[in-house]
Parts: structure tokens; C-alpha cells; sequence
């Protein structure tokens, strides 16, 4: 046999080879995708457990979304229909609690009005739904953001609501997508209807009254591009908040000493200190979100090679004007090493010296701040691994400024600077990475460049500190 | 509802989807497991793994080119992934029996003999011959997609025509 033969006979008896599989497979197919989801969730929260727990104490205590967004899931818990014409009738939407369940009793209400040509006017968003086999609804959902629009429940512009609402709800974005698309390709509606909410008792009451179809046709078909769009934003979890812990490495630029010209030339060294905090980000678009937060953070860094003693006769002279000395370090004379060597040539100070032997050792400054960022979060990969530049501005609260000297093991207290400002500000840049666990959860990694503007008010020399944090995180979605 | 829901919300982990999005490929896709696995039991496991990996997966699907085509390719590498992991098991599995005495209609007989040939080839022929002949892969691509040279690509394939040469012989001789 010819070796093409014999390809072409498995080829033309094979290649196309189909075969259903026993019921069996499917089921065990079934099994392991349950099984994953257990495994995926389950350890992922008993480790985000005490995170979750402290989150739910800032959110009661705190409550940052107010109560207009908090309770929005909660709205749409009854609809009702309190007017019914001769073609509509009584419709219940069971109680909606969570997003997925959010989509099954509107499906339910679609199977339930197939026979009757019903379109529903609700909350959020309008949505038009109609089922395949040409049973024509509409689904408008309208919320109490609407609620200043009267003329809306009578006109029912479409593109109105669209614009009015876009201010989202999870379990109605995704109720809209459902039902949108295969409303939008043969919708013919004949009636429709607007539910008006009871804002007070936070449940939804549908008010029917008849509308012209063809205002509300035309409407859709004009937004259609739009509104998809729009729903694909609506999906995302626009809110997203969580904890975030960075070490901070503080510097300088440029030689310089924000406390005394003396130190100028001395070396500096930055130190490593720790920022945590809590963030917030919303967002604005599908690649844009802002975000803000509160941080604390610590700057620090040492001059290098300083001579200090203690003299008895303490004067002005020796104090150094940016430093507001403790009550204790009156006395204390600190200079740099080489002026110190310097002046030891000098025949007033060789007494003065020998009388009390200086310590060497190392001047400390340390700050603290609340930082309160406010900074645009680009998205340049948007999966499931993300990448994001990070770029905006930092205000700083000043809560604690010490100046301390160190020598072997020895901590002396100064006191204070004074030439530190109580505000300032800082622009930051950086680069973010995050990884999605869940639509939900999502840890971050940001290495982020902060260029401190006025953190002094007079320094001596260029001394321009910046500081470079990487911050990690996760973020709750919601 | 069209594919481009389907999938869509198959990637949402709706898992009415998930079943009509099986029940829709599953044919051509064990079909293919029948032919690269050595018997029925390991295509069905075959085909499980892949279908796994479709949903854990499916969310890097963006429309862009067939979604036939990419499941296709879940499938095969499933299946090499397998078979390249037992490498030192690369031996001829005395599986006659077992595929011979399944009952078919005289109308079907060679088409389930021909897969029966093809199963019990050496994983390795196999593997070749199926990524040569049935889905029109190069030596070059099959030797990347099994981690060895291209020559070794074609001996395989020659190796594998010459076994299923004598089968089909022997068997027309049994006929006669």
C-alpha cells in the first residue's frame, strides 16, 4: 500500500472523527469544577480573614461611600407593580441580596411575563429586555438617583436614564447585560412601564404607566453604541479599597543639611522605615481610577560624622537656630567632624576641648507624617496580571519631628527642628503590578517614587529628599 | 444565545454555560482524545483535563480567530503534556481485547478498526501521526510540540505507517 494511501485512509475516515462521550465524563467534569471553586475560595479568605474582619470595623465605623451607595444592592428588593393595565399584571421580584443572585429573579420575571407584552421600567439603568423567541419586555430599572427627574417615569428618554444613572450598581449592571443584548437586536415594545423606588423604605415600587414606544426604540437604537460601552464599565467593580504596607527608603539629592550650614559637606545616609496605611480607588473609567488613602510613613536619615560634647557654659552662640533643643540638651555642642578638627588648631578651642572630650557618632532626624495621596492609576495591561503607572501628588501632616545624636549604642535627645514644615507635599510617579485572585481580591505591588517639594522651609545647601517605597496590598472590589 | 455569550458567560463560571458549551464540543473534542489516547478510558480522562483547562483558561479567550481551533489546541497539548510526562512508559499496550470486542455495525466496522490501530500504536508514533497526518502539523512543528528533532519526527511517522500497514494487511488477509 502506497504510504499517501494509507494517510488518506485514516485522513478521510477519521479527521472529522466525532464521538459523544458518556454522561459519566460530564459529571465528573462537573465534580472537579466544584471542587476548584472550594479550593480556590476557601483558603484564600481563611488567610484574608483578619483583614476582612478589620475592613468590616473601618466600614462600620468610617462608612466612606455614604449611605447612597452602600444601600443600593438593598433597593431593588421588591418590585412591585401598583397600576396595571388590562394587559399587564401583578408582577413580585423576589428579594435580591447578592450579585449573582441578582440575575435569576429578573430572569424569572421574563419567563413569567412571556405572554404578556409588559416592558418594566427600573432603577439603575434601563435595560430592555426581551426574550429569544420574540416575546417582547422591557426592563427599565430606575433609582432613586433618578427620582429628581419626574418627567423621566412619563417620557422615559433612554438616553437621559443612561446618562443620569451611569453611577452603578453591581447586581443591575450585570441584570442589564444579561437581558441587553438580545432585547436590543429584535425589541419591539409595546407597552412600557417605569418603576419609581421608595427611597425611604429603600424598596422599589413599580409605577406602570403607558409611554410611547417609539421614543423609547428610537432611543435605543441611538445609544446602542454608548450603552455597551457603558455596561462593559459597569461590570467592573469601580470601588476598591484595602490595606497596603510599604518599606520607605528616604534620601536626599544634592549636598546639603536642612539643619545647619556646618553640615553641609557631611555625608548623609537615608534611612529605611515603614509606611502603612489604607487605600482607596475608584474607578473612573475601564483604565483610569483615582485613588486617595491615608498612610502613615516615617522619613529619616543621618548626617554623618559629628562631633558633639557637652559644655558647661552653654551660650547661643553654640546652638544651632533650625533645632529647638530639649529641655536636657541645652548644653550640647555638635559640630561637624571637620569643622571640629579644624578648630582644634585654633588655641581658644584646644582648652575648651580637652576640658570635655567629644563624642563621635551621628545626627538623627527623623519625621513623621500622615500622607493623604491623591494620585490617577493608568492601566497599560488589564488582565488577570496587571500593570499600571501611577502618577500624582501627596499632601503630609507633620505628627512627629525629633533630632537625636547617636554615638556607639548611646541615644541622645536634641529636640526638635523647626524648620520643618507642618504641611507638604510631595508628586509621586511609579509603576504598579497586581494580580487578580477573584474579580474580588487583588494584591498589589507598586514600586513608587515620591519627590518631597517643601519639607523644609530653609535648608542649607541643595538638600532635596525624596523617598522610594514599594508598597504591597490587597484590594477588595466592590 | 450565540457563542460570543456562551462563552461569555462561561467565563463568568455559569455553570448552565458550562454544560451547554460542553455538550456543543465535546463530540468533536473526544473524537480527537479517542485518536491521540491509547484507549477510552484515557480519552475520557484526556478529555476532562482539557475541558478543565478550557474553563480555568477561558478567560484569555478574546474572540480574536476560532474558538473551535482553540479548544482544539487545549486538547492536543492536554493530551502531549500527558504522554510527555510518561515518556519512559513508551511501550506497545496490549490493549486488543478491550477495543476489539466493542460490538459495531458492519457499516462502521473499518472506522472503528482504523481507530483501534491508531490506539495501539506506541505513544510516540501515535502522537506523530496523528499531528502529522490528521491535523496537518510540520515535522518541524511536531518536533517542537514533543521536545525532540525533526528527524526523529519522521522516523517516527515512518514507523508509524509501517505498523499500521501490517495491521490493515494482516486484517485484509483475515477477511479474504
Amino acid at each position: 500500500m502506497e504510504k499517501n494511501n494509507l494517510d488518506n485512509l485514516f485522513k478521510d475516515n477519521l479527521k472529522n472523527f466525532n464521538e459523544v462521550p458518556e454522561e459519566g465524563v460530564w459529571k465528573k467534569i462537573e465534580a472537579s469544577l466544584d471542587k476548584n471553586k472550594k479550593n480556590r475560595v476557601v483558603p484564600i479568605w481563611w488567610q484574608l480573614g483578619g483583614v476582612a474582619a478589620l475592613l468590616a470595623i473601618l466600614f462600620y465605623v468610617v462608612n466612606p461611600f455614604g449611605s447612597n451607595e452602600g444601600n443600593e444592592t438593598i433597593i431593588i428588593t421588591d418590585i412591585q407593580n401598583t397600576k396595571t393595565d388590562n394587559e399587564n399584571d401583578m408582577k413580585e421580584i423576589s428579594p435580591i441580596s447578592e450579585e449573582k443572585e441578582g440575575v435569576q429573579p429578573v430572569e424569572v420575571t421574563s419567563n413569567s411575563t412571556e405572554k404578556s407584552k409588559t416592558s418594566l421600567a427600573k432603577s439603575t439603568q434601563k435595560t430592555i429586555s426581551k426574550d429569544n423567541k420574540d416575546q417582547q419586555q422591557g426592563l427599565v430599572a430606575s433609582n432613586d438617583n433618578i427620582k429628581t427627574k419626574k418627567e423621566l417615569s412619563n417620557r422615559l428618554q433612554m438616553a437621559e436614564i443612561q446618562n443620569d444613572t451611569i453611577s452603578n450598581q453591581q447586581a443591575i449592571a450585570e441584570v442589564s447585560t444579561l437581558n441587553e443584548k438580545s432585547s436590543l437586536k429584535n425589541s419591539q415594545i409595546e407597552n412600557q412601564n417605569s418603576l419609581e423606588i421608595d427611597e425611604e423604605n429603600a424598596v422599589g415600587q413599580v409605577d406602570k404607566t403607558n409611554g410611547t414606544k417609539k421614543s423609547i426604540y428610537d432611543a435605543i437604537a441611538e445609544q446602542n453604541q454608548d450603552e455597551k460601552e457603558v455596561i462593559i464599565e459597569k461590570n467592573q467593580n469601580r470601588w476598591a479599597m484595602g490595606p497596603s504596607v510599604a518599606p520607605v527608603y528616604f534620601d536626599a539629592q544634592g549636598q546639603g543639611s536642612p539643619i545647619h550650614s556646618n553640615f553641609a559637606t557631611n555625608s548623609k545616609s537615608g534611612s529605611l522605615n515603614l509606611s502603612y496605611g489604607l487605600q482607596v480607588s475608584y474607578g473612573v473609567s475601564k483604565k483610569l481610577s483615582i485613588r486617595t488613602g491615608v498612610h502613615k510613613v516615617d522619613f529619616g536619615y543621618d548626617t554623618n560624622d559629628v562631633v558633639f560634647s557637652s559644655s558647661l557654659q552653654a551660650s547661643t552662640s553654640d546652638l544651632i537656630d533650625n533645632i529647638s533643643y530639649s529641655q536636657a540638651s541645652r548644653n550640647l555642642v555638635v559640630e561637624s567632624k571637620s569643622r571640629s578638627q579644624a578648630a582644634t588648631n585654633d588655641v581658644a578651642f584646644s582648652e575648651f576641648n580637652a576640658a570635655s572630650p567629644a563624642l563621635e557618632g551621628r545626627m538623627v532626624q527623623q519625621m513623621g507624617y500622615l500622607e493623604v495621596p491623591l494620585e490617577l492609576n493608568y492601566a497599560l495591561i488589564d488582565k488577570k496580571f496587571g500593570v499600571n503607572v501611577i502618577g500624582g501628588v501627596s499632601s503630609l501632616f507633620l505628627i512627629d519631628n525629633s533630632v537625636s545624636l547617636e554615638s556607639g549604642g548611646l541615644v541622645t535627645e536634641m529636640g526638635s527642628a523647626n524648620n520643618v514644615n507642618n504641611v507638604n507635599f510631595s508628586t509621586n510617579v511609579g509603576l504598579g503590578f497586581n494580580y487578580d485572585f477573584s474579580s474580588k481580591i487583588q494584591l498589589n505591588l507598586e514600586p513608587v517614587f515620591k519627590y518631597q517639594l517643601n519639607t523644609f522651609s530653609e535648608t542649607a545647601g541643595r538638600f532635596r529628599p525624596y523617598s522610594i517605597g514599594v508598597y504591597s496590598g490587597i484590594n477588595f472590589k466592590f | 444565545m450565540s457563542l460570543e455569550e456562551l462563552i461569555d458567560n462561561c467565563k463568568k463560571g455559569q455553570r448552565k454555560s458550562q454544560e451547554e458549551l460542553y455538550r456543543k464540543y465535546s463530540g468533536i473534542l473526544f473524537g480527537m482524545c479517542l485518536k491521540y489516547s491509547r484507549n477510552k478510558t484515557e480519552a475520557e480522562d484526556n478529555l476532562h483535563d482539557s475541558f478543565m483547562t478550557i474553563f480555568d483558561k477561558i478567560g484569555q479567550f478574546n474572540h480574536k480567530g476560532s474558538f473551535e481551533g482553540w479548544i482544539k489546541r487545549i486538547t492536543v497539548n492536554t493530551v502531549l503534556q500527558k504522554y510527555r510526562k510518561e515518556r519512559h512508559l513508551d511501550v506497545v499496550t496490549e490493549n486488543y481485547g478491550e477495543v476489539m470486542d466493542v460490538e459495531v455495525k458492519e457499516s462502521d466496522i473499518s472506522l472503528s478498526r482504523l481507530l483501534a490501530y491508531i490506539q495501539e500504536l506506541p505513544n510516540k508514533y501515535r502522537l506523530t501521526f496523528n499531528l502529522y497526518v490528521m491535523d496537518g502539523h510540520s515535522h518541524k512543528e511536531i518536533s517542537e510540540m514533543l521536545g525532540t528533532s525533526t528527524g526523529t519526527s519522521k522516523s517516527n511517522l515512518a514507523r508509524a505507517r509501517m505498523i499500521l500497514k501490517e495491521k490493515i494487511e494482516k486484517e485484509n488477509i483475515n477477511i479474504a
